[in-house]
């Protein structure tokens, strides 16, 4: 192809010259014509040269040849012949053909040089735009191409077809606003971008891009409006980055943080992070439920404001030598001794702590963990209340155990001790259940009277025997004392009196006098259609319990007769905080 | 149970909320030669005895806890007049104020032989 161009060239090369000569030679003949005879060179100076400036050498020495046959045939006398007839006509020819030839070797010097000026340049072109495309070629990872003014895509690198999908071929010649996603396209974002990069000569963003097969991803773009010598638009160029991987990194630490923000602001402990300077830099929702404090209050406040000022320098103290232990996490304080928090308002309470320590972006943080253990110490401490308060009153049973052994043990025989005593027992563990019921707080008089005549209250016995009268409350001593007392009564009443015959009947009844304004209460035992009743010769521990603990206790006194009718058996006592009328 | 061991009936303050308690300490006191003062059941009658007490007292056996009220004012009463004293208790040995620390505590239940030691004791023969 280029051969056949230079060979066509060459031929309308040496035909321009030959052209140019005949044109040459008709301007001589009108020339002469008008005006007479002329110098017969004067129209093929100025054409040789015009020939050797276009066509080069060859074209010219041809056309003064042709110049030269043309004037010697035509031209020099004789006209149309070969001979010449003077000597000077012989010098002229010559002295033109000379210089024709002269003028067209210099041209074609003068081309050559400049020819080969063009070649360097163009060279050095080349290998600088095959650098440069080399160069946009070659970065895999960067998207390179170009827009014009209107955002059409002129130039596509490979770079651009990896990232994005499509060849050359498909995309050169298309808006770029298909890069887009459609709500942003739809928005109009893609001119807004081109509007910013023209007025501020380029623009950056991180945004989500379209592949050709539709999927999204994260790319930073720098726009770049181009702009020729004179400052007109020439077009952008659009250097883009895939992102995604560092978008998605980005994604999966913010949902990490949210996450542990959601645990930290949820978690029932309080959680508090210090720095290196002790000072609080975050305060979650239990840390402000425990202490009062707003969480806009704390922040940038020392730990100090949460702890009680005659804690503060071994808090410092402790916080330091945790520090440069080298253990990342550990519970503070010891078994031995409680922790105090200070809240708002000024109140300490008992905690709970345990701290550990990392590298933050800006040095050492502390993060404690403290839980307020108020209610367990509250309760700790009313276990332990309660524990010695049970040892108590095991201890104090034992002894009225021991009591009743030494009373028992002086009024029976060897035979009769063991029954009598785990009667008494029975009584007493009769009590405790009572006093059981209401833990502790006392046992209703009625209740009492009730157990005490238990062992004999089957059915068939139950209508030997009623008792009736007001609500009486007892405090527990008074009522332990009571239930041993009616205890006695009834064991009595079996043994010697109304319920050891079959028929006999006890009533037990009570009234608090004065009706108007009660002091005292008086408690009446009568046994009926016992057997004949006689002076007991031998009491016992009853009466001893009537007549001492009675007087003692309930700092009451007994009354016992023996009518005919049966035996009679009157409790008169103060109503006090101990014996009281239930409402 | 003799007394050979004294010729003086001594005198002894008991207090203690359980009669039944009361009625063993008696019991064991008087056979041990003394007269018993009370037994109060709480610190007002035990003040009030303390108070209407002619003869002279040489010993006293307190219950630390009487229930509503611990039975302190009545120890305090006691040192001033420098009455010798035991508290009876319940509760192991700290149960007691720190103060009375070298007050005697005998636990419930007791022995009558630690009854019978700090008899002695009050009388100044132990």
């Amino acid at each position: 192809m280029s051969m056949i161009l230079s060979i066509t060239s060459m031929t309308f090369r040496y035909g321009v010259a030959g052209v140019v000569i005949a044109l040459a030679a008709l301007l001589l003949q009108i020339l002469q014509a008008h005006f007479g005879p002329m110098p017969p060179y004067i129209t093929f100076y100025p054409s040789i040269i015009l020939i050797t400036v276009v066509a080069r050498s060859g074209p010219g020495i041809l056309a003064t040849l042709l110049a030269a046959i043309y004037a010697e045939y035509f031209l020099l006398l004789p006209h149309r012949s070969i001979m010449i007839s003077s000597a000077g006509a012989y010098i002229s020819l010559g002295v033109f053909i000379l210089m024709g030839v002269l003028i067209s070797i210099l041209a074609g010097a003068f081309h050559r040089l400049r020819d080969h000026e063009r070649n360097l340049d163009a060279q050095a072109l080349r290998s600088s735009e095959d650098r440069f495309r080399t160069l946009v070629e070659g970065v895999q990872d960067y998207a390179i191409y170009m827009l014009d003014p209107q955002g059409i895509v002129v130039s596509w690198s490979h770079g651009a077809e990896r990232m994005k999908g499509w060849q050359e071929q498909e995309v050169v010649g298309q808006n770029f606003s298909r890069f887009f996603t459609p709500e942003s396209a739809s928005a109009g974002r893609p001119g807004r971008v081109l509007e910013i990069a023209n007025a501020q000569g380029s623009f950056h963003e991180e945004a989500e891009r379209v592949r050709k097969d539709g999927s999204m991803f994260w790319a930073a773009l720098t726009i770049t409006a181009l702009r020729d010598e004179v400052g007109s638009l020439r077009g952008y160029a659009v250097v883009a980055r895939d992102i995604s991987e560092r978008k998605q990194a980005e994604r999966e630490i913010a949902g990490g943080r949210a996450r542990l923000a959601s645990i930290v602001d949820s978690a029932m402990d309080a959680i508090i992070t210090i720095d290196a300077g002790y000072r609080i830099i975050l305060f979650n929702a239990a840390a402000v439920a425990m202490f009062g404090y707003p969480v806009d209050e704390v922040l940038g406040q020392p730990i100090e404001l949460l702890i009680p000022q005659r804690y503060h320098a071994g808090h410092a103290e402790h916080v330091r030598k945790f520090s440069v232990s080298g253990v990342t996490s550990r519970e503070l304080g010891d078994k031995r001794t409680t922790l105090h928090g200070r809240r708002s308002s000024g109140e300490e309470f008992p905690l709970e702590a345990s701290i550990s320590q990392s590298e933050g972006d800006y040095g050492k943080l502390f993060t404690v963990i403290l839980r307020d253990v108020t209610r367990r110490k509250h309760a700790e401490e009313q276990q332990s209340l309660l524990l010695g308060e049970l040892a108590h009153r095991v201890k104090n049973t034992l002894a009225v155990v021991q009591s009743i052994a030494g009373q028992t043990r002086r009024f029976a025989t060897p035979e009769t001790f063991y029954g009598t005593f785990t009667g008494r027992l029975a009584a007493l563990g009769d009590a405790h259940d009572l006093l059981t019921r209401s833990e502790w707080e006392g046992a209703a008089l009625a209740e009492i009277i009730r157990f005490g005549l238990a062992p004999y209250g089957e059915p068939a016995m139950e209508a030997r025997w009623k008792i009736s009268g007001p609500r009486i409350w007892l405090a527990p001593n008074e009522a332990v004392t009571l239930s041993l007392v009616f205890h006695e009564l009834t064991t009595n009443a079996a043994k010697f009196g109304a319920l050891s015959n079959g028929k006999g009947k006890i009533m037990v009844s009570w009234e608090v006098t004065p009706a108007e304004a009660p002091e005292t209460l008086v408690i009446r035992w009568r046994e009926h259609g016992g057997p004949g009743v006689c002076l007991p010769q031998r009491f016992g521990f009853g009466s001893k319990l009537l007549e001492r603990a009675v007087a003692h206790e309930l700092k009451g006194e007994t009354i016992l007769e023996f009518p005919p009718s049966g035996f009679e058996c009157t409790l008169r006592m103060p109503l006090s905080q101990k014996v009281k009328i239930q409402t | 149970m003799n007394s050979a061991w004294t010729d003086k009936k001594l005198n002894i303050l008991v207090v203690e909320d359980s009669s039944m308690i009361a009625m063993l300490l008696e019991d064991l006191l008087v056979d041990l030669g003394c007269t018993v003062l009370g037994p109060a059941g709480s610190v007002a009658q035990a003040l009030a005895a303390l108070q209407g007490c002619e003869k002279p007292l040489d010993g006293a056996f307190l219950d630390v806890n009487l229930g509503s009220e611990t039975v302190y004012p009545v120890a305090d009463a006691l040192l001033t007049r420098g009455v010798p004293f035991v508290f009876l208790t319940g509760y192991a040995a700290h149960g007691i104020e720190p103060r009375y620390s070298v007050i005697p505590a005998l636990k419930k239940p007791f022995l009558a032989s630690a009854i019978e030691n700090a008899v002695k004791r009050f009388s100044g023969q132990a």
